[in-house]
């Protein structure tokens, strides 16, 4: 249930606009792996280009021996990569067990997938309560656990999770990144995106830091907390 | 009292129909926010292929209820093959272009394929039964077997799309879909069949109400869908294109809107009142009855 990635020489334009310049990561199995950047760093371009959402110029991606470049981004899912994406991007118009269902739309095991949505509802008795409720009257919080609820029903081998903190209150992040860390230590790996250096680090194992589409710096999390320029730059001094 | 009850049944009957015509309409448009202009002429190439089945089949010599239903099921069959069709050979190679370009080939494939219609069909031809008819009066309303035909294969169809939008799997991908595409694609959900699948659910549709209508007329013509698609297009506009549910209370509108018209204004003002109703709705509620406001994203 679980897998490395690696991306190797990653380079991706928007037009003539380069946003990516060979960007390499790895992501091991069974770990988190943090990535750290400000905004219009290339953090989500580089989630998106990993999920199929966009085609890289150069480079490659790939989960464990299985190259993904060139594949449409729904092929990706099988291949066992799932993103919960920036902004969350719940389906508003279907209700919280819809999206939980579409979430599982690559499996046939109707008995699994009731597992696993019961799986999700312990992890978030919130979403329990809601079921039959749209998505989009959620509050922020619980789209966002929907959100990475509904990316965990195609039981992924890597998790990726662009900014869960994003816009929500400090308690409720909280909350969120302890979940992270159950869900990881169940096994699944995961590449979390985040603004909010500090909190990722604090549950990952190894950071990298983006700067303007290149990556500056790969360290054990532990480090990049006290590494001085790091916490000048994104942990607020 | 009597003619505003004849005028509601025959203004039902009629909305049935362009209900079920704007579905087709509304529901490619949901996905791809595309207007389908091709979409009536699928509806006309039903007739027609529902006429050649019948003939071939002998239903046309023979009316029965059971050959009725193979011409029906045939001629919605053929519908989708022609809609996917539709939508691989003209639509899919567009995909990534504007939305202006998909509109000029929308309009493009709606005059091939009715010139191609007239073409092979010539200017109209006769329809014949495919069920015994029969008209009663009930205290004063005339009620015509055909009425009951409509509005008993209109209610199953929508039944049976209200069950697939709702409760399946493929009715989930396709709201899902209609509002990202992106979104659908990280859930695993290849957007191009499901866009195929509403091609083809839409055109099985037109397939029904374009047997509906030859029924009734008993004449069908090349042009039948210029002007019929181009009023389930008002419909759906009218309802708030993107919604199902507004393209049949659209339909429904602008049946009741036009018998009602013509029964107690004139006839001649009876294809006026659908444009009248556009105007009206696209300068007070643009969004249509059903539909949500969504700002301009910039």
């Amino acid at each position: 249930m679980s897998a490395t990635l690696a991306v190797r020489g990653l380079s991706v334009f928007y037009g003539q606009m380069q946003a990516l310049h060979g960007v390499d990561i790895d992501v091991p199995k069974g770990q988190i792996t943090a990535l750290l950047g400000a905004n219009g760093a290339g953090k989500t371009t580089l989630l998106r280009t990993i999920s199929g959402l966009n085609t890289p110029r150069s480079g490659s991606v790939r989960i464990d021996e299985t190259e993904l470049v060139g594949k449409p981004a729904h092929e990706v899912v099988s291949a066992g990569i799932s993103q919960s994406p920036e902004g969350r991007q719940v389906f508003p118009n279907l209700t919280v067990r819809e999206n939980l269902q579409l979430g599982a739309w690559i499996r046939k095991d109707k008995d699994g997938v009731r597992a696993d949505m019961d799986r999700v509802v312990g992890l978030w008795p919130r979403l329990g309560e809601r079921l039959a409720q749209r998505a989009g009257t959620l509050s922020g919080g619980e789209q966002q656990m929907l959100a990475i609820g509904r990316a965990m029903m195609s039981r992924p081998r890597i998790l990726l999770l662009d900014e869960p903190s994003l816009g929500l209150a400090p308690v409720i992040v909280a909350g969120i990144f302890e979940t992270i860390q159950a869900v990881n230590q169940e096994g699944t790996t995961v590449l979390l995106v985040e603004q909010n250096a500090h909190l990722a680090l604090k549950i990952a194992h190894w950071g990298y830091v983006l700067e303007t589409g290149a990556i500056q710096k790969r360290a054990p999390a532990a480090e990049l907390l006290d590494d001085d320029a790091i916490r000048a730059a994104y942990l607020g001094g | 009292m009597t003619l505003l009850l004849q005028q509601l049944l025959n203004g039902f009957s009629l909305g049935a129909i362009y209900a079920l015509i704007a579905l087709g309409y509304t529901m490619v448009y949901g996905t791809l926010q595309l207007i389908n202009f091709a979409h009536g002429e699928v509806y006309m190439m039903g007739a027609f292929a529902a006429l050649y089945l019948a003939k071939v089949s002998g239903v046309a010599d023979n009316p029965t209820i059971p050959g009725a239903i193979v011409v029906m099921l045939g001629a919605m069959a053929f519908c989708a093959v022609l809609g996917m069709t539709i939508e691989r050979v003209a639509y899919r190679p567009l995909r990534n272009s504007s939305r202006l370009n998909m509109l000029i080939t929308a309009i493009g494939v709606s005059l091939l394929l009715q010139n191609l219609g007239l073409l092979m069909f010539g200017a109209l031809q006769d329809f014949p039964s495919l069920l015994p008819e029969a008209r009663w009066t009930v205290s004063g309303v005339m009620v015509r077997s055909n009425d009951l035909v409509i509005f008993g294969v209109t209610a199953t169809l929508m039944v049976v799309l209200t069950w697939i939008v709702e409760r399946t799997q493929l009715g989930r991908a396709m709201r899902a879909v209609s509002h990202s595409r992106d979104a659908a694609a990280l859930m695993g959900i290849p957007a191009d069949r499901i866009v195929v699948a509403t091609f083809a659910i839409g055109s099985v549709l037109a397939g029904a109400a374009a047997v509906l209508v030859a029924m009734d007329k008993h004449t069908i013509r090349p042009d039948m869908g210029m002007t019929f698609g181009l009023k389930a297009f008002v419909a759906a506009v009218l309802g708030g294109i993107g919604s199902v549910p507004g393209a049949v209370a659209g339909g429904l509108l602008l049946g009741l809107a036009e018998t009602l018209v013509s029964g107690y204004v004139s006839s001649t003002f009876r294809d006026a009142i659908a444009f009248l109703l556009l105007i009206l709705i696209l300068l007070y509620k643009p969004s249509g009855l059903f539909g949500k406001h969504v700002p301009e994203k910039v």
